[in-house]
């Protein structure tokens, strides 16, 4: 029999209990045993960083004087960008953010230097002695006055960042013809990651002049690039390790305190800590893009879509970094991607301001839109006298038809079986207002797509190495990071299925920018390389065994433990075939990531679905609203590991209502207004609400690609079910996230006759 | 000498006074700030970045903890911890509505550090019941006196330097009804927006208790809207104006609204 043949299995009855099992790295979490990096701080000689950061959201910089810092006792470096040997500017996608600024600072998290010093106390305070002379320039707040002509210019481009369009058909002709149309204006927040571990890590400098990172982000091999080009020095000097992180959800995606602690090491010699406190992390940290979305959508008279535009501007804050890559993506998911509509436009603009810098953040503008898209449905239904459900059954897109970019798509089941599965969801039957005193309770339901990979023919390529140790370990390596979503738990099912092994047999490697590189930890890819990578490396891991057993091994398969017989028998332990092997086997892969048939990639490939079904209940004298349950039905390939499945479905959704419900960062003229989290409130334990999860496992076109990532699908369609359900409750219905109680209420009593 | 607050944190000198009289002298000789449990002065002191040159430990003083039962009152130390007043059976019992207060106050971990003197002295969560419940103070001031009053008394002048060591709280009789809600944004862990708290005795209207508090809203009574509440009628049409007399930094605020939600709710939860 084939490996082939069972892998990966699906989720059974009789198979569940074997596949839930705890997580590689659960028992060292729970008990607080796991190292993370800001815990490196036993290093012989450790100095600790600090980034001294602009007071002002936007001035000239007349003049920086570190003199006295540097004579202060027990500081040992003090940097500006006169002592960066290579580049001053990194980003993902344009180098555009100084690493410490020259003559202007463009938000209040800009760097102008940085201190190592003997304890963070005298670092602290050395920043404090460093003198920096500035004229205030005017403060472009938002969009609006960034786009205002005469506005001060932020960068040599000006202030549009980019924009994007995406058309088909003719939506001024389309919407003349239509019976009704619904128009919309939404806004979303600016929303914290809050990842446990605030940015940090350590900057170790080696003999050979040569730097290791052991840091929290989310791509090693691509922050040595940049690292690289930063510290001019060449890759092979360079290494990144991300170790376990204690949380990214996108914002550690770009670098943050990398910069500064590689060029105090290198210049110190010596290794430098930077840990950004919760404050620093807030000013400096990367943000979810605020959006706001104009939508006009419109059907005949039998609920047929034919119309629809949106216009979406995004505040992308002082600098890039992925900003122009969210936008692509909130483009697409803006032209109603589940839905076929004849006639669409839609267009965006990313803005600079001198505001947080905005970036990824996990659904990547995607959420974003599609609240405005579900919202207009519901609308538009309501306008044709429709139920939702059967205005979205009318115009659902079928598994044939191709994307909003025109481009081949595989998805994962029929998006009707996906709807269908969601009305049959039990919560329906506490729908409709039915008035319990105090508290109304509603229930809604929205739809979401979602697609893996980096997507628009970006390069995107992964690769894994799988090699056997002389002591007879199996050693399987990744580029990934391990940032709590349970990558390791995934590659350790994943590896066990396709290699036959038992977990005992194998060691993970993961992380590490001398190893494979994998690519990003981002846009839900992991998944979909680790399994691309186990399949073609599993024939050629059982012939490189089979050579090492020599000819009568040639019935004998990887198992636990060793090769084995057909019946299951142990035959070779990896033990002795460790000491047969001359040489030991290291195989490599490394593949594009699936971008489909089309000559020209657009838009991604490979989709996952949700319909998420949320019961709220409101209070109707605060207007405060209650998440009561939420169920899920998700169409995204097969459950590799059941706990961190379920853990990323309802971890995003709690997100998700943090974003719907609670969460904003208000920013006036520059400024924060709040700065810690005893004011930027997220859900907690108790918030959490009862959640079901139904998987639709199985997924069209056989199995090219049975396992997509779910990383963000939790979060894509919570906001507007959220949003359906208090509008089921109230009859009003939220256009602005978060829902505030007393705008609720007001919105209620306004309605009332 | 008096210092200005510094920047620097490691500048903070704490004193250790060896009683009570001793605390206060302390505290106005150095115009120092009081520290019990600091949950809520870390937090200030963090948010401006800016730490007293001194501070005055109540930790050792014994003489500020307790909490007893008096045939007229409770008399709570003004260092009791909020949680052990949570864990407490008989006050629980008998004030229900001061544990329910009390168990909205941040989480279990403040909880554990946080006291009911320190409470009263930043403005917290808790005012607005200890308001309708009538609660009492005993303080010490530098000069050696001891005063008592009431807390309504108390916040619209707040003695210098003066050292909260008692709050009496009088048993409720059987006629009162206390009441009270936190408006927050989540479940657990808040901020309040908005405290409405209020007692309710229909035998002796006079007796009728209103307060409120939240964020940048200084706890009080609301004395305009409790003389308009009657047996028979509630100021429905009327409360509006009265409760934005009573609290004008709600005034054209939807805040204002919720409050006066609150209050009929309660009024009519009490006479079930």
């Amino acid at each position: 029999m084939s490996i082939n043949d069972f892998t990966p299995r699906e989720l059974n009855p009789t198979n569940f209990a074997d596949r839930w099992q705890p997580r590689p790295d659960a028992h060292s979490k729970a008990r607080g045993e796991q190292r993370y990096p800001t815990d490196e701080l036993d290093w012989p000689g450790l100095l600790h960083g600090r980034i001294l950061r602009s007071p002002y959201p936007h001035a000239q910089i007349t003049g920086i004087n570190v003199d006295a810092a540097r004579t202060l006792p027990g500081v040992r470096a003090v940097i500006t960008a006169a002592d960066i040997p290579g580049d001053n500017h990194y980003g993902i996608v344009f180098r555009d953010q100084p690493v410490f600024c020259t003559d202007r600072v463009r938000y209040l998290g800009d760097a102008l230097a940085a201190v190592a010093a003997d304890t963070p106390e005298i670092a602290a305070h050395a920043l404090r002695l460093i003198e920096v002379h500035y004229t205030a320039l005017p403060v472009l707040g938002d969009p609006a006055a960034a786009l205002a002509d005469g506005a001060p210019q932020l960068h040599p481009g000006g202030n549009l960042l980019d924009s994007s369009q995406l058309e088909h058909g003719d939506v001024e002709a389309a919407f003349k013809a239509c019976a009704f149309v619904v128009e919309g204006r939404y806004n979303t927040p600016r929303q914290m990651h809050v990842f446990m571990e605030t940015e940090g890590g350590v900057a170790v400098p080696d003999d050979a002049g040569g730097l290791t990172f052991r840091v929290g982000c989310q791509s090693g091999h691509r922050d040595r690039e940049q690292l690289a080009s930063i510290l001019d020095l060449p890759l092979d000097k360079v290494r990144v390790i991300g170790l376990a992180t204690g949380g990214g959800f996108g914002g550690k995606d770009e670098l943050t305190m990398q910069p500064a602690a590689g060029l105090l090491a290198l210049r110190t010699r010596r290794p430098v800590r930077i840990h950004f406190d919760r404050r620093e992390s807030t000013i400096a940290g990367i943000k979810r893009h605020p959006v706001e979305l104009i939508a006009r959508t419109g059907c005949d008279a039998l609920g047929n879509i034919l119309a629809h535009q949106l216009h979406a501007v995004l505040d992308t804050g002082a600098y890039a970094t992925l900003g122009p890559a969210v936008l692509t993506n909130l483009t697409d998911h803006a032209a109603a991607p589940l839905y076929r509509i004849p006639n669409v436009k839609v267009t965006g603009q990313l803005v600079y301001t001198n505001n947080s810098v905005a970036g990824a953040f996990r659904g990547f503008g995607g959420n974003q839109a599609t609240f405005a898209v579900e919202s207009q449905l519901d609308k538009l239904a309501a306008a044709a006298g429709l139920h939702p459900a059967e205005l979205r059954k009318r115009n659902l897109r079928t598994p044939d038809d191709l994307g909003v970019e025109g481009q081949t798509q595989q998805q994962p089941c029929n998006p009707r079986l996906l709807l269908d599965t969601a009305l049959a969801s039990p919560l329906w039957d506490h729908a409709s207002k039915t008035d319990n005193g105090r508290w109304l309770t509603g229930v809604g339901m929205a739809l979401g797509a979602q697609g893996n990979g980096l997507g628009n023919g970006l390069p995107d390529s992964g690769g894994a190495r799988l090699s056997l140790s002389a002591a007879g370990r199996i050693e399987l390596a990744f580029g990934f990071i391990e940032y709590g979503q349970g990558v390791v738990a995934a590659v350790q099912n994943l590896a066990c299925e396709y290699l036959g092994c038992a977990p005992d047999d194998l060691d993970i490697r993961l992380g590490d920018s001398s190893g494979p590189d994998s690519g990003p930890t981002s846009a839900s890819r992991s998944s979909v390389i680790a399994v691309e990578a186990l399949r073609q490396l599993q024939p050629q891991w059982r012939a490189a065994l089979q050579d090492i057993a020599g000819a009568s091994a040639f019935d004998l398969s990887p198992g636990p433990g060793g090769l084995c017989t057909p019946a299951g028998e142990l035959r070779i332990s990896y033990v002795q075939l460790a000491k047969l092997a001359e040489p030991l086997p290291a195989l490599k892969v490394h593949f594009d990531f699936p971008t489909g048939p089309d000559a020209t990639p657009r838009g991604r490939y490979l989709q996952l679905l949700i319909a998420s079904v949320a019961r709220v209940a409101v209070d109707r004298l605060t207007g405060r609203v209650r998440v009561l349950q939420l169920h899920h039905i998700t169409a995204g390939g097969k459950v590799i590991h059941p706990p961190s499945y379920l853990g990323q479905i309802e971890g995003a959704a709690v997100m998700g209502m943090g974003m719907a419900l609670l969460e904003d960062v208000p920013m006036q003229d520059g400024q924060f207004l709040l700065d810690n989290l005893d004011a930027y409130l997220i859900p907690t334990m108790a918030d959490a609400p009862e959640q079901r999860v139904d998987v639709i496992e199985g997924v069209l076109g056989g199995d090219s690609y049975p396992v997509r990532g779910i990383g963000e699908l939790g979060i894509e369609a919570i906001s507007p079910a959220l949003t359906a359900a208090i509008e089921n409750a109230t009859g009003v219905r939220p256009d602005r996230l978060p829902v505030r109680p007393t705008a609720l209420l007001t919105a209620m009593q306004e309605q009332q006759p | 000498m008096t210092l200005p607050p510094s920047s620097d944190q490691r500048r903070t000198r704490i004193l250790f006074p060896t009683s009570a009289a001793h605390a206060a002298i302390l505290a106005a000789r150095h115009q120092a700030p009081y520290l019990a449990g600091a949950s809520a002065a870390q937090l200030s002191w963090n948010k401006t970045h800016l730490w007293p040159e001194q501070a005055v430990s109540l930790h050792a003083l014994d003489e500020l903890q307790g909490c007893q039962r008096t045939p007229n009152y409770w008399s709570i130390g003004a260092l009791a911890r909020l949680s052990e007043l949570t864990s407490h059976p008989q006050l629980c019992y008998e004030l229900p509505a001061l544990q329910s207060a009390l168990l909205g106050v941040g989480a279990p971990g403040i909880r554990h550090i946080a006291t009911l003197g320190g409470n009263i002295g930043f403005a917290g969560d808790l005012l607005p019941v200890l308001l309708v419940l009538d609660a009492q103070l005993d303080w010490r001031l530098s000069d050696g006196d001891i005063r008592q009053g009431a807390l309504t008394d108390w916040l619209k002048a707040p003695p210098q330097h003066g050292l909260i060591t008692c709050i009496r709280i009088p048993l409720p009789d059987s006629e009162q009804c206390v009441q009270i809600e936190k408006l927050a944004s989540r479940e657990a862990f808040n901020p309040p927006l908005l405290n409405i708290a209020s007692s309710w005795n229909w035998s002796q209207p006079e007796k009728t208790r209103l307060a409120a508090g939240g964020a940048g809203l200084a706890p009080r009574r609301l004395s305009r809207c409790e003389q308009a509440f009657s047996p028979d009628s509630a100021p429905a049409d009327s409360l509006l104006p009265l409760l934005a007399s009573d609290l004008p930094e709600l005034a054209d605020q939807p805040l204002l609204q919720v409050a006066a939600n609150l209050l009929l709710a309660q009024r009519s939860a009490s006479r079930l």
